[in-house]
């Protein structure tokens, strides 16, 4: 080995020490990519499992769920998770517009959720007050985790399903720190029911 | 003073007692109103300084915690409000607003303390670094020096040969 390979050598070696003693600084300036941001809200039935998701209800009885966020932003959320109830021609949110649905929020979570972790929260339901006549169901009356909700959703029968279907709605919000304020994190989940005598 | 006379001040002085009875009900619900858009101004305070708590490099799982409890307070004082079941509203909407606070005041103190520790691990960082490549460059040119020397002495102490037709 002539000692110009040496140089060529040393100075290689060199180069890539200087890297690697300066690489702590390095990462000081430059942070790594952050990858896929988003929101998940999910509900289960009450054996934490999708079996025993009611779907055929009627009133009078309780029925219980489990509604779950997971904050997979980055950082610690602040979410809004809205309960709505409306029949199966109401409005649904809006994926492409990213706007959630115009009926009326009748009960509300707020969970402040670390970043990766998971929140949950049993969900309890009951159509307290409910009609049948003449091809038309009437509930009156439904209760959200024990709180008493006086509604009107008339519904006609669905004679090409066969069935009252109504949609149980969750829709999922976040609180914008920068802007101070709430926005619909374009996330819902959604239980069909179908009402039954 | 005339019959009318007295039915007309009874008539007032009824209309005047009826008044904060009748009152009383939007008082109570402005009350309500007013605690819980208190204890939700606090939740987005303390959560955004939570946040920049969080950014700092705090660990915030115990801070965020406790804002949750507030923040299931608020949401319950919100649902029943919106029932009209305003018995237990104002007092929720009380302890969320003093968690809240607690949390506002003490997410501040470890943002603080998150950005001074960061910029002292960021300054010893830096200094490591500095002295760290110093000395690699010092210890790579001695081991160049000998190596050159080395080099030196070998080409001095070896012989002349002629060679006969080297190209």
């Amino acid at each position: 080995m002539q000692i110009k390979d040496y140089r060529n050598l040393l100075i290689a070696v060199t180069l890539i020490g200087i890297l690697l003693f300066a690489s702590p600084v390095i990462a000081l300036f430059i942070k790594p990519p952050v990858g896929e941001q988003f929101s998940v809200i999910y509900m289960l039935g009450k054996n934490h499992t999708f079996d025993n998701v009611p779907f055929n209800v009627q009133a009078g009885i309780q029925y219980s769920l489990y509604l779950g966020v997971v904050n997979q932003m980055g950082s610690s959320q602040y979410y809004t998770c809205s309960v709505k109830l409306g029949d199966e021609n109401s409005s649904l949110p809006d994926t492409t517009l990213e706007t959630p649905s115009s009926l009326p929020a009748l009960y509300e979570y707020k969970a402040l959720v670390l970043g990766g972790a998971t929140w949950e929260t049993p969900l309890t339901f009951q159509i307290t007050n409910a009609s049948f006549t003449n091809n038309v169901c009437e509930l009156y009356g439904i209760a959200l985790n024990e709180i008493q909700y006086s509604i009107d959703i008339p519904l006609f029968w669905d004679s090409t399903h066969s069935g009252y279907y109504y949609n149980l709605l969750v829709e999922l919000s976040t609180y914008n720190s920068t802007t101070e304020s709430i926005y619909y994190a374009n996330r819902y989940v959604l239980l069909a029911l179908n009402m039954t005598q | 003073m005339n019959k009318h006379t007295i039915i007309a001040i009874i008539v007032i002085l009824f209309v005047l007692i009826m008044m904060p009875i009748f009152h009383l009900p939007n008082v109570k619900a402005s009350e309500e109103t007013v605690g819980i858009q208190a204890a939700d101004a606090s939740i987005n305070q303390a959560f955004t300084n939570v946040l920049a708590a969080e950014k700092a490099g705090g660990n915030v799982t115990q801070l965020l915690a406790q804002l949750n409890t507030a923040g299931a307070l608020l949401a319950e004082a919100d649902n029943n409000y919106y029932v009209g079941n305003l018995e237990n509203v104002t007092s929720s909407a009380n302890t969320a607003r003093s968690i809240a606070n607690q949390v506002n005041s003490d997410a501040i103190g470890l943002r603080n303390s998150s950005i001074i520790r960061s910029q002292k691990i960021g300054l010893f960082t830096v200094v490591f670094s500095v002295i760290s490549i110093t000395i690699f460059i010092a210890v790579m040119f001695l081991v160049w020096q000998r190596l050159k020397n080395g080099s030196n002495r070998k080409f001095l102490a070896s012989k002349p040969v002629v060679a006969e037709n080297a190209d």
